[in-house]
C-alpha cells in the first residue's frame, strides 16, 4: 500500500510547550529573518509566533495537457496559448496549536490554500512557462496568528529561490482587532489576541510596484474607515518588512555561490 | 557498515571558498537595476514606471547595452543540436515522452528513431505497436535536439548509431549551467571508462565498450558483468562529477580527468566529504589555469 505522505507522523500524545514554559509576559517575540535551506526552491519562515515551511516544485508539465495533433510539427503554435498553472496547498501540522490538530482538517486548509493562490497568481509572471504548473505546498509548524500572513511570506521567498520569474516579492501582514471598549487594530497578533478579536484581517502587498495582491478579512463589520485605517497600517507593516526579505534571499544568493561558475 | 557521523558545523559560503574578489550584483525579484532608459532588456528583467526591474533572483549580468538577470537555478533550455541524456517516461501513440529536466517534457516521434539494423523505411503500424518493444518507460536514452517548439517543448531524434538506449552505468544529475558546450559530448577518458556530457545536466558514466561497431544501434543493452576495477574508475569518476558540480565548476573532458588525477591519493568513499572535495577541486583549479597559460 503506498504510503501516506499527507500526514505527518507525530506521537499520539503531545502538549504544547508552554505548559512547561516559565510564565512570560505577552511581550513580542523578537523577529527571526526567514531562513532559506539550500534546497531547490524553499523557505523557512519564522515570524514570532507562527512558523512556516514552504516548498516550491517546477515549474513542470501539466498534467493534463492538451494533446493537439499540430504539436507534432515544429514552430506550431499551442491551441489558446496557456498560461501556467500555479497550485497551492496549505497543511498543519498536527502539533502546530494548542491541540492535536487531525488531517485534512476541513474547509479551513482549503480556504487557505485558495486564498494563497489567488494571492500569488499575480505575482508570478505564469505567461513565461505555457503549458506548465508550478506547485506551492506550505506547511504552518507552528500557530501564532495570522494565518495565511506567514505562508504568504513564506510561498514568496520559496518562488524566489526557486528562480521562478516574479514581477515582486509578496509580503503578508496580519492584522485583528480588540472587541470593543477599545477597538484599536493591532499589527501582527499574537494567537491570544486573535482569538479574542472581533475582526480580522490579512494584507498582501507587493511593495516596490506598490500593489496589492491579496485581501482577506472576516469579522465584525464596524465603520468602513476603521477599515481603511487598518488597510494603511497593514501596508505600513508590509513595507517595513520587505527590506528583511530583500536581504535575506540576496544573503542566500551569496551563500550559493550566485558568481558564474568557472 | 562502518559510518561517520559529524557534528554541525557553520558552513562558509561558497564564493569565500572560492577566493572570488569581484562582488556580483545579487538581486531578487523587484529590485530596480537601473533608471537608465538607454539599456535594452534582456532575460530576468522588465520594464516598470521607467524603471528596469528584475524578475528572478540572481546575478545581473551586462554585455554593452544588453542587461539581464542569470538565475541561479534554472531548468534546461533546449537548443537545436545540444545532445541529451533522458529518461522515458511514457509511451504514446507513435512517440515517447522523455524526462530532461527542463520545463516540459521533450518528445521523442517514432519516425525521428532509427529501427533495428539501420533500415530505412515508412513506420508500419506494426511499428507502433511494437514501440514498447524498443524503449520502455524508465530506459535511459541518449539523443540530440532536432527541434524546439514555440513554447519551448524539444524534439528528439536518434538518427545516428552513437544515440540510442544506454546500457550499465552510472547517472550524474547536475546543473545544466554547468555543462560546457564543446564540439563533442561524448568522450573516452584515458582512466578506462566514458562519459556522455548532456547539454540538460545528466551526465552518464558507463563502461569503455571493448567493441566499436554496433549494427544494432544502441538498442541492445550490454548486460554482461563489469569487472571489478571498471566499477572502481567510475565509482571514482561518479564521486568527482559530483564534487565539482558542488564547487560550482564547468564540467567538461578536461576538467573531469584532471579531478579524477587529483583525487587518486585519497579513497574513493573519502572524495565526497567536504575538505577533502575543497582540496581536490583547488588542486584541479590550480591544473587548468597553469594549463591555460
Amino acid at each position: 500500500m503506498p504510503g501516506d505522505h499527507r500526514r505527518i507522523r507525530g506521537p499520539e500524545e503531545s502538549q504544547p510547550p508552554q505548559l512547561y514554559a516559565a510564565g512570560e509576559g505577552e511581550a513580542p517575540a523578537p523577529r527571526d529573518p526567514a531562513r532559506l535551506r539550500p534546497a531547490k526552491g524553499s523557505a523557512y519562515l519564522e515570524a514570532g509566533g507562527p512558523k512556516v515551511l514552504c516548498a516550491v516544485l517546477g515549474p513542470r508539465q501539466a498534467e493534463g495537457g492538451e494533446r493537439g495533433g499540430c504539436r507534432a510539427r515544429a514552430g506550431c503554435e499551442a491551441p489558446a496559448a496557456l498560461s501556467g498553472r500555479l497550485l497551492c496547498d496549505f497543511r498543519r501540522a498536527p502539533f502546530s496549536g494548542r491541540r492535536r490538530h487531525v488531517a485534512p482538517g476541513g474547509g479551513e486548509e482549503r480556504e487557505l490554500a485558495r486564498a494563497l493562490q489567488e494571492s500569488l497568481e499575480p505575482v508570478g509572471r505564469l505567461g513565461r512557462y505555457p503549458r506548465a504548473q508550478l506547485e506551492v505546498s506550505a506547511l504552518l509548524l507552528g500557530d501564532g496568528g495570522s494565518a495565511l500572513a506567514a505562508p504568504l511570506t513564506a510561498a514568496a521567498l520559496a518562488l524566489a529561490d526557486a528562480c521562478v520569474e516574479m514581477y515582486d516579492l509578496v509580503v503578508g501582514c496580519g492584522l485583528s482587532r480588540a472587541p470593543a471598549p477599545a477597538p484599536a487594530w493591532l499589527l501582527e497578533p499574537t494567537l491570544l489576541e486573535e482569538e479574542r478579536a472581533a475582526a480580522g484581517l490579512t494584507v498582501a502587498l507587493m511593495p516596490v510596484l506598490k500593489q496589492v495582491a491579496g485581501l482577506l478579512g472576516s469579522g465584525e463589520g464596524g465603520p468602513t474607515e476603521s477599515w481603511a485605517e487598518a488597510m494603511r497600517l497593514g501596508f505600513e507593516g508590509c513595507q517595513r518588512l520587505y527590506p528583511v526579505l530583500q536581504q535575506c534571499s540576496v544573503q542566500a544568493a551569496h551563500w550559493r555561490g550566485a558568481s558564474a561558475p568557472l | 557498515m562502518a559510518l561517520e557521523m559529524r557534528l554541525p558545523v557553520a558552513r562558509k559560503p561558497l564564493s569565500e571558498s572560492l577566493g572570488r574578489e569581484s562582488k556580483k550584483h545579487l538581486v531578487v525579484p523587484g529590485d530596480t537595476i537601473t533608471t537608465d532608459t538607454g539599456f535594452m532588456r534582456g532575460h530576468g528583467t522588465y520594464m516598470g514606471e521607467e524603471k528596469l526591474i528584475a524578475s528572478v533572483a540572481g546575478s545581473v549580468e551586462r554585455v554593452n547595452k544588453l542587461i539581464c538577470v542569470k538565475a541561479l537555478k534554472t531548468r534546461y533550455n533546449g537548443e537545436v543540436g545540444d545532445i541529451v541524456v533522458g529518461r522515458i517516461t511514457e509511451v504514446q501513440q507513435k512517440r515517447w515522452k522523455v524526462e530532461t529536466n527542463s520545463r516540459l517534457d521533450s518528445v521523442l516521434l517514432l519516425s525521428s528513431m532509427n529501427l533495428p539494423g539501420g533500415e530505412l523505411r515508412r513506420r508500419s503500424a506494426e511499428d507502433e505497436l511494437a514501440m514498447r518493444g524498443f524503449l520502455q518507460e524508465g530506459d535511459l536514452i541518449s539523443a540530440e535536439v532536432q527541434a524546439v517548439f514555440s513554447d519551448g517543448a524539444v524534439s528528439l531524434h536518434t538518427r545516428s548509431l552513437k544515440y540510442g538506449k544506454l546500457g550499465q552505468g552510472v547517472l550524474v544529475q547536475v546543473s545544466p549551467s554547468l555543462v560546457k558546450r564543446q564540439k563533442t559530448h561524448f568522450h573516452d577518458l584515458p582512466c578506462g571508462a566514458s562519459v556522455i556530457l548532456g547539454n540538460n545536466g545528466f551526465i552518464w558514466v558507463y563502461p569503455t565498450p571493448e567493441h566499436k561497431e554496433d549494427d544494432a544501434g544502441g538498442f541492445i543493452a550490454n548486460l554482461e558483468p563489469v569487472s571489478l576495477a571498471d566499477r572502481e574508475v567510475i565509482s571514482r569518476l561518479r564521486n568527482c562529477i559530483v564534487s565539482l558540480a558542488t564547487q560550482r565548476m564547468m564540467l567538461y573532458d578536461t576538467s573531469i580527468l584532471y579531478c579524477y588525477e587529483a583525487s587518486l591519493p585519497h579513497q574513493i568513499k573519502d572524495i565526497l566529504k567536504p575538505e577533502i572535495m575543497e582540496e581536490i577541486v583547488m588542486e584541479t583549479r590550480q591544473r587548468l589555469l597553469e594549463q591555460e597559460g
